[in-house]
């Protein structure tokens, strides 16, 4: 598949036109990754409703039937459970690594394993997560190993 | 079917640990002939061993207290399996020293074990650090 990036002229918006033949898995798995990135979630914290941008979550958390995302601005309350929010944004960087968590690939600077057999990842914000046992070899069915 | 891959590791590791000891002790007390039905006793308690490793691992600890009170249970597991079948194979005598003998060869198997499990672990870390750092070098 060739990739052509143009310099939109003055006063032209950025766009993204596919052209292609058949619309095949390949083509609409990057459509969905495209749309997900540009889909906003909504953060609630104390009586503020705050847009945000889901490249720029850290991570997810269930506490007490709650979901929280970690941003580098806060933590919001979203309204949503962890499993809507894997199925919403599939082509993302989003991982579940636990049952209560789900983090962001991108946002990890590095990880290792940790005295109870269980893995630990430093997020980019020095937050550390704990990522379970069973969901390392997502992790690296993620990143490709 | 993840029970069954983990308790096939465990066992793996537990058996070749056993066997490290088994052959450390047969060379100190410089036995010319290994026993009669050795090998099936080596592969008997480390099936048995590596059933109740399999159990106590399919459940994660919660935080540092919590695993060091479950490591010392499961230790204290494999010292009772161990001592049962050194007196059910006629490996010891169940007095104080053949008890301590085989407490030291359990804790002598245990930190191989863990040790080359964390090993295992460091590595496997290893390579999925280079993977990020490959995938997303240009993330802030």
């Amino acid at each position: 598949m060739k990739i052509i990036i143009e310099t939109p002229k003055s006063g032209q918006e950025d766009e993204i036109i596919v052209r292609c033949r058949t619309l095949d898995d390949k083509v609409l798995g990057l459509l969905a990754a495209l749309k997900a990135e540009q889909s906003e979630l909504t953060g609630y914290m104390d009586d503020r409703i705050v847009k945000l941008v889901p490249k720029e979550i850290y991570y997810f958390e269930s506490v007490d039937n709650k979901v929280f995302a970690y941003t580098g601005k806060g933590v919001y309350e979203v309204r949503k459970k962890l499993y809507e929010i894997e199925q919403q944004y599939p082509h993302m960087d989003f991982l579940r690594i636990s049952k209560s968590a789900i983090v962001n690939v991108a946002k990890i600077a590095y990880i290792r394993p940790v005295f109870n057999g269980r893995f630990e990842a430093m997020l980019k914000n020095d937050e550390k997560i704990v990522i379970s046992r069973q969901y390392v070899a997502e992790l690296k069915k993620k990143l490709g190993i | 079917m993840n029970v069954l891959k983990n308790f096939i590791k465990w066992f793996l590791y537990i058996t070749t640990g056993i066997l490290i000891v088994c052959a450390v002790v047969f060379m100190l007390y410089d036995m010319e002939a290994l026993p009669k039905n050795t090998l099936w006793h080596i592969l008997l308690s480390g099936f048995l061993t590596a059933l109740v490793t399999t159990v106590f691992a399919s459940k994660e600890s919660a935080g540092k207290a919590e695993a060091i009170i479950r490591y010392l249970l499961h230790y204290a597991s494999m010292c009772v399996i161990m001592i049962v079948c050194g007196h059910w194979f006629g490996w010891l005598n169940l007095d104080f020293g053949g008890i301590m003998m085989m407490v030291v060869s359990v804790l002598v198997v245990y930190v191989l074990v863990l040790g080359s499990h964390y090993i295992i672990d460091v590595k496997q870390a290893d390579e999925i650090n280079r993977k990020l750092k490959e995938k997303y070098k240009n993330e802030a």
